[in-house]
């Protein structure tokens, strides 16, 4: 593979690598994500517990 | 929002999954089938087609395909069984990027396949570029908006990228091999068509059973549904492996038999995973499918194997028994051709001597150092003179042919003029000439000019045998002999408006013994002064040739050697 290939690659491969910890960052660490609820159900199941 | 999440999972009854990937949230046990055969199948293509070969681009590109294939199905297995929503929405994340990552690496693929070799820089850039927003954007609300709670299905709510980019990039990219396959066909000789043709429909097979399995989940919310696209990895693998068999594709010299037992052993240990007696007739109905066709294959290619390898060893007996008998048929010929060449010398040696005495006796007879003969007498004696020349020339000739071959002609080189040598020659011969009513002209550069390295007494021979041969070939007309510089080579040329010959007859003119129509005309020749000629003027490092443009047409014998500059 030539020389410009290799870098562009290995910028792709390095972009892709900080999504993926930004991606597991958020959701898995930070769990900052909405979530999207039915408020009747929600109620329902509290009483339950 | 941990205590929400807290509250659904026992709400909906959401199993908790251990190691990842099991859990009684997997509620169709064939999920588990497809999905453990699909990752087994394609891991073993990948790592089978890379060990042939692992230089190869086209390979490399083929093991990343399938790794990214099997990490997908693995990611896949991981949503099924998960019941934490984090996990859910960043495994349902990465799988948004390796899908349309497979898609890129297929068009690098085929590519690559196709064209047999790297793609140009430009192309990479155009390729991968797409998926650049799906990775920058994938851990933001453009990709998945939230999780979606108002029911027990474990699902994200997917953003603008899930929805639509992912989508269009991959009918993009899907196009990309379409067309750029289509056009490959068509430049193609016949051999390599039907290889662009199976890869093709390959891929594209394995890759729309992948996209049309989401985009039916996506339609009809039935994701059970959408795990048909899974099998589209083993139609995929089918394809390579028949290729690999067929076309001994990816540099694979091995049989695929190996591939297809393997292949066959993976599938009956596939039911292991089975998890529900209910479905295990149809799992044993479709891996007993699978293994009567795998099965025939393999009995097909083994048999086809063993056809050749039988067909091999015959040919290669015959071939040694062929190789012998020209190694014989070799020595004899050689050890004939030495016989040959010392009777030659031997028969010429000894011919010598009385040849040697018959011509001085009959030269003295004819200048009456034994007195006065009658005329009649003086006539004879003088035809057994000349035939004593023409077969001293003969044997003289026989004994430098086998100089030649035997390597033991030598040649004293020295700087002569080949224009004096031809202007005596010519002399010499004039009186022939005239004698048969012809005219011999002769023309030259100067004499240092035509001055050549050689051995003056054969280039003797030479001048004297092109002249000499052109006077008896013609009939009428005349004899033209030039000596010319041309460049850094000096030419020696006979023209005559003598008999000529056909094609044929020049291709063969300086072959041993050949003397084509001329022998009609002249039958004291041995047939051996041309090819003689040619073997000294090559030996002087020249060319000899002839032109003639027809019977009846006259000829140029020429040979030309390298001027001392």
């Amino acid at each position: 593979m030539d020389k410009k290939s290799k870098i562009f690659f290995t910028i792709f491969s390095f972009i892709t690598m900080i999504s993926i910890v930004a991606t597991f960052h958020q959701y898995v660490i930070s769990k900052s994500y909405d979530t999207f609820t039915n408020e009747e159900i929600f109620n329902e199941s509290l009483l339950d517990q | 929002m941990e205590t929400l999440i807290q509250a659904f999972i026992h709400m909906c009854q959401w199993d908790t999954a251990s190691l990842l990937i099991f859990s009684n949230n997997v509620f169709g046990p064939l999920i588990y089938y497809s999905h453990f055969i699909a990752i087994i199948i394609s891991l073993l293509v990948g790592i089978f087609v890379l060990s042939r070969d692992s230089k190869a681009l086209v390979n490399k590109l083929l093991f990343l395909i399938m790794t990214a294939f099997s990490i997908w199905v693995f990611f896949d297995l991981i949503l099924w069984a998960n019941e934490k929503p984090d996990l859910i929405m960043f495994f349902w994340s990465m799988m948004l990027f390796i899908e349309p990552f497979i898609y890129a690496l297929c068009v690098y693929f085929i590519d690559v396949f196709i064209g047999k070799k790297d793609i140009s820089f430009k192309k990479k850039v155009g390729i991968f570029s797409l998926l650049l927003p799906v990775i920058i954007l994938l851990p933001t609300k453009f990709a998945l908006i939230g999780f979606d709670l108002t029911n027990c299905f474990r699902e994200p709510v997917e953003g603008f990228i899930a929805t639509f980019y992912v989508y269009f990039i991959e009918i993009i990219y899907t196009l990309w091999i379409v067309i750029f396959a289509f056009k490959k066909y068509k430049e193609s000789i016949p051999a390599i068509k039907n290889q662009i043709i199976l890869i093709t429909i390959g891929i594209i097979l394995f890759l729309l059973s992948f996209v049309s399995g989401n985009i039916v989940g996506s339609l009809t919310e039935n994701w059970t549904v959408a795990q048909i696209g899974i099998f589209g990895m083993p139609i995929f693998a089918g394809f390579l492996a028949y290729m690999i068999v067929r076309f001994k594709t990816f540099n694979i010299k091995l049989l695929g038999t190996q591939v297809l037992v393997i292949a066959l052993g993976f599938l009956v240990l596939a039911i292991v995973f089975v998890r529900n007696i209910e479905n295990i007739k149809l799992v044993v109905a479709f891996t007993l499918l699978f293994v009567l066709i795998l099965g025939r294959t393999l009995i097909k290619s083994v048999k086809r194997e063993v056809e050749q390898r039988e067909r091999l060893e015959v040919l290669r007996m015959k071939l040694e028994e062929s190789n012998l008998k020209l190694e014989d048929a070799n020595d004899k010929l050689k050890d004939l051709d030495k016989l040959k060449t010392e009777f030659l010398s031997l028969a010429s040696h000894q011919l010598r001597s009385p040849l040697t005495a018959m011509k001085g006796y009959s030269s003295m007879i004819i200048e009456g150092d034994f007195g006065e003969i009658n005329p009649k007498a003086k006539e004879a004696v003088e035809r057994i003179f000349q035939s004593t020349m023409n077969l001293t020339k003969i044997v003289e000739d026989f004994l430098n042919v086998s100089k030649i071959e035997s390597g033991g002609m030598k040649y004293e080189m020295t700087p002569f003029s080949l224009s004096e040598i031809a202007r005596d020659m010519s002399k010499d011969l004039s009186i022939t000439a005239g004698q048969k009513g012809l005219k011999l002209n002769f023309e030259s550069d100067t004499d240092e000019e035509c001055t050549v390295n050689g051995d003056r007494e054969k280039i003797r021979q030479v001048v004297l045998n092109f002249i000499d041969n052109s006077i008896k070939y013609t009939k009428e007309g005349s004899v033209n002999v030039s000596v010319r510089k041309v460049g850094d080579k000096v030419v020696f040329a006979v023209k005559d408006t003598g008999m000529g010959m056909t094609p044929e007859i020049k291709a063969t003119l300086f072959q041993k013994f050949a003397r084509g129509d001329g022998a009609r005309m002249n039958t004291g020749g041995s047939g051996l002064g041309l090819y003689l000629a040619k073997e000294i003027v090559e030996a002087h490092k020249g060319t000899v040739g002839v032109e003639s443009e027809g019977m009846g047409k006259g000829s140029i014998f020429h040979f030309e050697l390298d001027a001392i500059k």
